[in-house]
């Protein structure tokens, strides 16, 4: 064998599905490549170790044997017919089984209405949730922390690590400061320059 | 004479029917509308010698005192107000606010994040301190229902951001 063989070739040699002048072709070729005949060896091997713990596959039946196969249960079924309920028992379960439903349905209804009759009170008292807010630092070191207020009538967002603003730092020339008299409503403060300022 | 004065004028007309729409739109541009007035005030908090912020400041009223010391982390012996400013909120662009004007030190972006109703403003806003943007959240301001932040330290105390919306004016 002059050429290398494909890969393909080489993977049915190694499962020995390949026959007489592939075969030959091949054995020829794996003569001077021993590390093949071993991997082609432990393979056999492993298909023997397999063979030995697995049962052998079974040559599956022609379709028309199942189809015989079922023809012939359906005929077991109807001769069979003397087994099954008699009219009797369909009678006694024709008016029995509404009963118990209905029964059944009574029962879970009420039991529904006793465990039930709890949960408007405890919704009705339950205190209006705040839902927290997305908050992030930018900065490096500082962290944040929402906190509702426990009336919930306000939040806290907690900033640890910030720089302190110097003390020399003053802020005396402030345009708007309160008076003690509008302190309490400085919220409704509106100042005219509402346009859109940029830094 | 007469048909070219007629045709003329129904060109004047033409050209006007043409530019209105534009110059509507431009003057009514919808993302400008008022949703609300934000309104943020920073407070003063120490558990020392309120005077150390100057004697301009003011001292809070009882009311205020009682909201800001709800919160545990933000009870001190003493408040003083201050700056305050209050914006409008837009329905789609941002705008700042500056508290301490004309100072920089702190400054609060936001801008509308979602279809605010008639006692809720989603918001984005944005803590500048010293330039630097310090923090970012996505809260939902409701009415009566301030946002504080507990800010830097300064001269022995804490400094507290509170942003709030600000009530309609009576009409």
């Amino acid at each position: 064998m002059n050429t290398n063989p494909d890969e393909t070739q080489i993977a049915l040699w190694l499962d020995d599905e390949l026959n007489g002048a592939e075969l030959a072709e091949m054995d020829a070729w794996a003569a001077s490549h021993p590390e093949q005949l071993a991997a082609r060896e432990e393979l056999r091997t492993f298909r023997a170790m397999l063979a030995q713990n697995i049962a052998g596959s079974e040559e599956p039946p022609y379709p028309d044997f199942f189809l015989s196969r079922i023809n012939q249960g359906i005929l077991d079924l109807e001769q069979s017919a003397p087994a099954k309920p008699s009219k009797r028992s369909f009678y006694w379960k024709s008016w029995f089984m509404p009963i118990a439903a209905c029964a059944g349905m009574m029962i879970t209804f009420y039991i529904g209405q006793q465990t039930g009759g709890t949960k408007p009170t405890s919704v009705k008292n339950t205190a209006p949730t705040m839902i927290a807010p997305i908050v992030y630092t930018p900065e490096k070191g500082v962290q944040a922390q929402w906190i509702p207020a426990p009336d919930h009538s306000s939040s806290v967002i907690l900033l640890k690590g910030i720089a302190a603003i110097p003390d020399s730092t003053d802020f005396y020339e402030t345009v708007y400061v309160p008076t003690e008299r509008e302190s309490d409503r400085t919220a409704q403060h509106d100042q005219p320059s509402s346009q859109t300022s940029t830094q | 004479m007469k048909f070219s004065s007629r045709l003329s004028g129904l060109w004047l007309a033409l050209c006007f029917l043409m530019a209105a729409p534009f110059h509507a739109s431009a003057e009514k541009d919808p993302g400008r509308s008022k949703v609300g007035t934000l309104s943020v005030t920073v407070f003063y908090a120490t558990n020392g010698d309120p005077n150390a912020a100057g004697d301009k400041p003011v001292e809070v009223d009882p009311e205020m005192r009682k909201k800001l010391s709800a919160t545990s982390e933000l009870r001190f012996t003493h408040y003083r107000i201050m700056g305050t400013e209050s914006k409008t909120i837009f329905r789609s662009y941002e705008n700042w606010a500056q508290p301490l004007k004309p100072s920089d030190e702190i400054l609060l972006r936001f801008e509308t994040r979602a279809e605010p109703t008639e006692n809720e403003v989603p918001l984005d806003i944005e803590l500048w301190l010293s330039r630097k943007k310090i923090l970012k959240s996505d809260i939902s301001l409701k009415k009566g229902e301030p946002l504080y932040v507990l800010g830097p330290e300064w001269r022995g105390g804490r400094l507290i951001i509170s942003v709030e919306l600000a009530p309609k004016k009576a009409s």
